[in-house]
Parts: C-alpha cells; sequence; structure tokens
C-alpha cells in the first residue's frame, strides 16, 4: 500500500486522494491487493487517454448549482 | 504526464463550445405566492407569464441544437411554478415531446414552496414523474422567520400541508433549506426536522448575498465559524442516527472522494451547462440568478432572445464573450490561489459579481461557507474515522497542486 504522508501539510487534494484509498480499503479489507492494483492501473490509464477521451471526461461539470437538488449524486457506498 | 495538457485543455474546451448543456431552468412565471425575506427575484410580485410561442420555440430551438446530449433536466422555478394552472404544464409537456425528436431522455422537475400543492398535482406529478423539490427551512419558528406570505405570516402550515399530500401519495422529493443565523445554533432541531421528513436528499443553501438581497446574516466570521459547527453537528447526529438526513453538500464531495476525477467543474461557470430562460423568452447561462439581474457595469445578462437568436449565437454576442473571459479568468486566479479548487473548480460568477464586484476575482464568502467549510466539515470527520491521529494534518493553506493528486 502507498505509504500515508505524517508530520507534513497535505492539500484537499491529497486528503481526499488518501481518504479515497482508505476508505476503499476499508469497505473491502480482504481484498487489498486487488485495490492497490486496481489504483496503480487506473492511474496509469489516465495517463495514457487520447486528449478526446479526457476533454469529455473531464469537462462535464460534476457540482450543481444551489438550486440543483435533483442529479445524480448519490453516494454508492453502504 | 498529461495533467499539464489537461490544464489547456479545459479552458480551450470552455471557449469552443464544447459543452453539453446538463441543466435548462425555465421561469413559466415570475410571481411567487410567497414573499420570503432573502429572495433574491425583483420580479416576484409581477404576474407575468411565458406564452406557448415562447415555450414551443424553446423546445424547437433546444432540441436542434448542439448543446442537448442524451439527457436534460428541466427545473421549473425563478418564480412559483405552481402560480399557473395544470393545464399549462400538460401543454409544455406535450411540446417538449413534439420537439424532441432525438428522443433526449428528459426529466422535469419542480422547485416549488409547495404552498399550492393539491391532490391533483400529485396525479400530475405522478402521471409525468416530475420531480419534486420542495423549498423548506426546518421547524416552524425556523422556516417562518423568513418565508412569508405577503400579509408577513409566516408559509409553515402551508408548506407541510403540501408535502403531507406528497407523502399520502407516495411522492418522493427533495429538499432545500435556506440557511441563516437562526438556523445554525438549532443543529439538533433542525436535524430532528429533517430527520422526521425523510426527504430524498436535503441541500443547505446558506443565505447569500444576490440580486436585490443586500446583505446576508451568516456573512460574518462569527456566523461562518457557527456554520461550521452546525455542518459538524448535523454529520454527528448523522452518524448515530439509523435513518440519516442525506445532505447534498456532503455527498458531492463524498462522491469525488469514492471516485476522484482530476477536475471539478462547476455547473455555474461552464458556459451553457445550464440555459436560463425567463418568462420573456431571454436566455442567459453561468449563475441561474443572473438571469433576473441587472448590475451598474454589466447591465443585464440576456444573451439573447429564443425568438430572435439561436442558442449557438450565444458566443457570437460581445457581452457574452466578455464577461465569459471575466469569469475564466476568475476561474484562473482561483486556480492559482485557492486550496479548495480541486473540489469546486472556481467557484460561482454569480457570487463573484456581487460579492466582490467583478467576475475576474477569487474568493466569496459564498465560498466559504457552499464549499469550503462543507469540505473541511466532511475531510475531518473522514480523517477521524479512517487515519489514526499521528498521520493527520492541520488544515493546509497551501494552494493545491495539480500533480499531488495523482500519486506516481
Amino acid at each position: 500500500m502507498e505509504p500515508i504522508k505524517s508530520a507534513q501539510k497535505f492539500s484537499i487534494a491529497e486528503r481526499i486522494h488518501r481518504l479515497h484509498v482508505l476508505m476503499n480499503l476499508a469497505d473491502s479489507p480482504e481484498d487489498q491487493d486487488a485495490m492497490v492494483a486496481r489504483e496503480k492501473q487506473r492511474s496509469a490509464e489516465e495517463a495514457t487517454k487520447s486528449e478526446t477521451e479526457l476533454e469529455w471526461r473531464n469537462i462535464e461539470p460534476t457540482r450543481g448549482c444551489i438550486w440543483e437538488n435533483f442529479g445524480n449524486y448519490v453516494l454508492h457506498a453502504d | 504526464m498529461h495533467l499539464g495538457k489537461f490544464r489547456e485543455l479545459r479552458f480551450a474546451c470552455r471557449l469552443n463550445n464544447k459543452m453539453h448543456t446538463q441543466l435548462v431552468i425555465i421561469q413559466a412565471t415570475s410571481l411567487c405566492n410567497i414573499n420570503c425575506r432573502y429572495c433574491y427575484l425583483p420580479d416576484r410580485a409581477a404576474a407575468r407569464r411565458i406564452s406557448p410561442q415562447i415555450l414551443e420555440q424553446i423546445f424547437k430551438a433546444l432540441f436542434a441544437s448542439s448543446f442537448i446530449a442524451d439527457e436534460i433536466l428541466f427545473l421549473w422555478h425563478a418564480g412559483e411554478p405552481l402560480v399557473l394552472p395544470i393545464s399549462f404544464y400538460e401543454q409544455a409537456f406535450q411540446l417538449q415531446e413534439r420537439w424532441n425528436v432525438k428522443q433526449v431522455h428528459i426529466v422535469n422537475a419542480f422547485q416549488t414552496n409547495a404552498t399550492l400543492i393539491t391532490q391533483k398535482w400529485c396525479q400530475f406529478f405522478k402521471t409525468h414523474n416530475v420531480h419534486v423539490g420542495v423549498s423548506i427551512d426546518g421547524p416552524q419558528h425556523i422556516h417562518d422567520a423568513n418565508r412569508v406570505n405577503r400579509g408577513g405570516k409566516g408559509t409553515f402550515a402551508r408548506t407541510m400541508r403540501g408535502i403531507e399530500l406528497l407523502r399520502h401519495n407516495n411522492i418522493p422529493y427533495t429538499a432545500i433549506a435556506v440557511i441563516t443565523s437562526s438556523s445554525v445554533g438549532q443543529a439538533e432541531l433542525f436535524w430532528q426536522f429533517f430527520s422526521e421528513l425523510s426527504p430524498l436528499r436535503l441541500g443547505l443553501n446558506p443565505e447569500e448575498v444576490e440580486g436585490i438581497n443586500a446583505s446576508s446574516s451568516l456573512h460574518t466570521e462569527e456566523n461562518i465559524q457557527r456554520y461550521k459547527e452546525f455542518l459538524k453537528h448535523l454529520l454527528t447526529l448523522n452518524e448515530q442516527a439509523a435513518r440519516p438526513v442525506l445532505i447534498r453538500e456532503f455527498e458531492e464531495l463524498a462522491h469525488q472522494i469514492y471516485e476522484p476525477r482530476p477536475f471539478t467543474y462547476m455547473q455555474t461557470n461552464v458556459p451553457m451547462a445550464i440555459i436560463n430562460f425567463d418568462c420573456d423568452g431571454n436566455f442567459s447561462t453561468f449563475s441561474p440568478e443572473l438571469l433576473t439581474m441587472t448590475h451598474p457595469e454589466y447591465g443585464d445578462f440576456r444573451f439573447g432572445n429564443i425568438l430572435e437568436n439561436s442558442l449557438e449565437e450565444i458566443y457570437d454576442n460581445p457581452k457574452f464573450q466578455y464577461i465569459q473571459e471575466q469569469i475564466q479568468q476568475g476561474i484562473r486566479e482561483c486556480e492559482k490561489t485557492c486550496a479548495y479548487f480541486s473540489v469546486c473548480g472556481g467557484g460561482s460568477p454569480s457570487n463573484k459579481l456581487y460579492e466582490n464586484g467583478t467576475f475576474n476575482s477569487t474568493e466569496t464568502r459564498a465560498c466559504r461557507l457552499q464549499i469550503q467549510t462543507p469540505t473541511e466539515v466532511l475531510l475531518e470527520h473522514l480523517e477521524e474515522k479512517y487515519i489514526p491521529p499521528s498521520s493527520r494534518t492541520p488544515v493546509s493553506s497551501n494552494p493545491v497542486t495539480i500533480k499531488s493528486y495523482t500519486k506516481e
């Protein structure tokens, strides 16, 4: 598993990444190796995507306006 | 590494008309039957109403445009939608279907104060699968402090009567509560109320300075801290509850934690992600609130009229170009200076304009209340749960470096 930084300041993005890994591990502790492998694969895939893929995947707004309370933001954790 | 490329692409996409519209807000009427003290709508006493001709042209133009992809949400709002008769919406939905030649998946939603809901409206909601969002601020004494009729009397009883009808008819609904300084000291009562009400989801809208609402009771350092304590209390109560209240602000961030993306986009600062129509057929984009506002420097924020202009013409409109450039400058500044950029995407233009006086500015109090505070509260909460004390950290004041996100 990726080592956790300590005694340093973390950015918001780093804190989210760290929680992403830890929360997924906590959800399926028996599957830690697979989780780490998946994370590595995801990062690798991200780095090789074409510009078009990146463009469309990343441009879609993910934060709604304050009057939007109908979108699919539902958390699918148990 | 592609991340530098991402950044350039992002701005190129924003500028080159490669957006799909997610949300269309239609002001069917400017009239609201109540008179909330914090409302930003200037014309809410005027009984203007959209004509069938304008409505038809909106659907015709939208569904023929390049902005529409596979799915679209129509939100009927910016005036109380239920002021108009059911027959109006039956005709409107027929027009939608008529012009939906590409068979786009349509969702219709009403954001309503619920005071005019009747059994007939419930039947209509069910028949047409309308998503219902109710504006309710909490228990009676909190709600009635601001959500009043034109005689200054509270509307809680009538709102609850509408909600009871929804529940009686098994119609699920979401709720939006405007949070003021009087709510933040009463987290337990507030939570208890919504826990019993059980909306599908609760959105928290901290009172904003916008349009004709010139001040917010939350815009002091002390009340921002009180809001933070309020949110912490809600999370703690949720943690202990068998049936937690699903809170939109936490869900959005939790979604990002479970499925991280290198960037976050805010609907309100991506052009044409939201298209807003007023009842005269004028259209705008970015923050929905802009459609009904004017400003000493910019005038109004109407970028065309659907009876005279195609939606695509917005990109040739000099006012749009100027405002778009200003907004994008503001986002770039946010990216350089704000630690929360990765979860925000650059802030809401209407808040920047009305708090800072310009679009090309950065942090607002609305940012602190809507983005930064919920983010801190949820991250601290989850870190306490998942991370050993020795590895935790004080809040970073450093700007986010995108590279830190994707670990090598």
